[in-house]
């Protein structure tokens, strides 16, 4: 998710065609930067990209799925928005910047992919995000603190949604890179990491890269 | 410099009930000029009359800390009745469950509201009477809970962990304006939050009184952090280091004890 000066949010939604999934079911990607999606491309995935402008058409996109018939069998959800304060006067609103991105955009889509997922008794989620430790300095304390809820949220629900079927992993980038999300250093690495997390249904990975 | 509480003005958020009302009424009866501040006028009118009616000095403002211009003009106006403030102590939050067939992204997210940029909203408008008094002290309410995920609690451990991470992660900046830190996680204390909560646990609460013993012995002390109570707090910190596979088989027996929700 990228927040706009018009405070509209962009939410990029890449839909995979999967060949190992059951048929009707998608690969819902959400919040990767392009360079992370298009190492999955070369991979030999087949991608669909649609872009939306606001929450409400984030959920339309659900429901076109659902109307196709399709399900979406597996979700890589990332929280890497990384809004920085200068100092004191400004921490608040970085916090609520990040919130936004980081722990609301993830618990939404949630909410929306999980009550299918457990009705089916199957499902896969991935949540890449940054490593709260990774995030020390002051500057990045609202980073931190974003991050640190969405990662206990999912811990929280991972033990109860394995017990339903549905395997819930974290992979959390630790990287001294302020912009995670362009760095094509790391592409590789993190792209192959999702990978490993999804197929081996890791409940949560440290990465450290750059 | 430790100053003894004679000498002292805090401001309490939340302070209509719960652990804060315990809090605001101990630091009073030991001299403090205290500002209380909840969006419950009629609670803190209440609280406001026991402290008067002891021969304590207080003041008292209505504030949603969702609102940060009622935090601002309530803090403005605590600050006309009693001075600038050494201490301000964030103890708004509210709790509510996560459970996963009744997921709800407006009750998480009123939860982060609250629980997290509450205290956040709170700690800019005590910025400036802070400022003016030439530094002071800060402390935030997390919880023990925060230390992992417990299940059932999804929102609430994520917000309380996420403001310990928040406010620990500004210690150097606010250092630098001299303004002390403490972070507060208290154990299961018999209040109206924890009433909130889906999981009464089958251990001793602590009466808000007790809590308010070890909170304000911290305070007094000007300590970094308070974690209690002890037994509680180890158990916790033990949980911590758990590794992931290992807690999860941990909190998936821990809840299969709670009969009355779905896991």
């Amino acid at each position: 998710m990228r927040e706009r000066s018009d405070s509209v949010f962009c939410c990029e939604f890449l839909l995979v065609s999967s060949n190992h999934q059951a048929a009707g079911s998608v690969s819902l990607l959400v919040g990767l930067p392009e360079s992370w999606t298009a190492d999955l491309s070369r991979s030999g995935t087949d991608l669909r990209q649609q872009r939306v402008a606001s929450w409400e058409e984030s959920t339309d996109v659900l429901k076109g799925i659902r109307t196709d018939g399709s399900t979406v069998g597996t979700a890589v959800l990332a929280a890497i928005a990384a809004p920085r304060a200068t100092s004191l006067n400004d921490s608040q609103d970085a916090l609520e910047a990040a919130v936004s991105a980081n722990v609301l955009v993830p618990q939404r889509l949630l909410s929306a992919l999980l009550p299918e997922m457990i009705a089916r008794k199957s499902g896969r989620l991935v949540l890449v995000t940054m490593d709260p430790a990774s995030q020390s300095r002051p500057e990045e304390a609202a980073v931190r603190a974003s991050v640190r809820g969405i990662v206990t949220y999912f811990e929280s629900l991972r033990p109860a949604l394995r017990k339903r079927g549905v395997v819930v992993g974290t992979l959390l980038v630790s990287s001294r890179n302020a912009d995670l999300a362009n760095s094509a250093v790391s592409a590789d690495t993190i792209s192959a990491a999702i990978r490993q997390c999804l197929r081996n249904g890791t409940p949560q990975r440290i990465l450290k890269v750059g | 410099m430790k100053a003894a509480w004679g000498e002292r003005t805090v401001f309490v958020t939340g302070a209509a009930g719960g652990i804060a009302r315990a809090v605001a009424l101990r630091i009073a009866s030991q001299g403090a000029r205290v500002g209380l501040c909840d969006r419950n006028g009629d609670g803190v009118a209440q609280v406001a009359a026991e402290i008067k009616n002891a021969g304590g000095k207080t003041g008292q403002a209505t504030a949603d800390v969702c609102i940060a211009e009622q935090l601002s003009a309530a803090f403005d106006s605590l600050e006309k009745q009693l001075g600038s403030p050494d201490l301000v102590i964030a103890c708004a939050g509210i709790s509510a469950p996560t459970l996963l067939d009744q997921l709800s992204p407006d009750r998480d997210q009123r939860l982060f509201d609250i629980n997290l940029l509450g205290v956040a909203r709170t700690l800019q408008a005590a910025l400036p009477g802070l400022r003016r008094n030439g530094g002071g002290w800060f402390a935030g309410v997390s919880s023990l809970v925060a230390l992992r995920g417990l299940p059932f609690t999804g929102a609430y451990c994520g917000s309380k962990a996420a403001i310990a991470d928040y406010l620990e992660s500004l210690r150097p900046w606010l250092e630098v304006e001299r303004i002390g830190l403490t972070m507060i996680y208290p154990g299961y204390v018999r209040t109206p939050l924890t009433e909130q909560g889906a999981v009464q646990p089958a251990i001793k609460m602590l009466s808000p009184e007790e809590a308010a013993t070890y909170i304000v012995k911290a305070l007094s002390e000007q300590k970094s952090e308070c974690q209690f109570p002890p037994t509680l707090a180890w158990t916790l910190r033990l949980l911590r280091k758990l590794p992931v596979r290992m807690y999860d088989r941990v909190m998936t027996r821990m809840a299969a004890r709670v009969t009355h929700l779905k896991y």
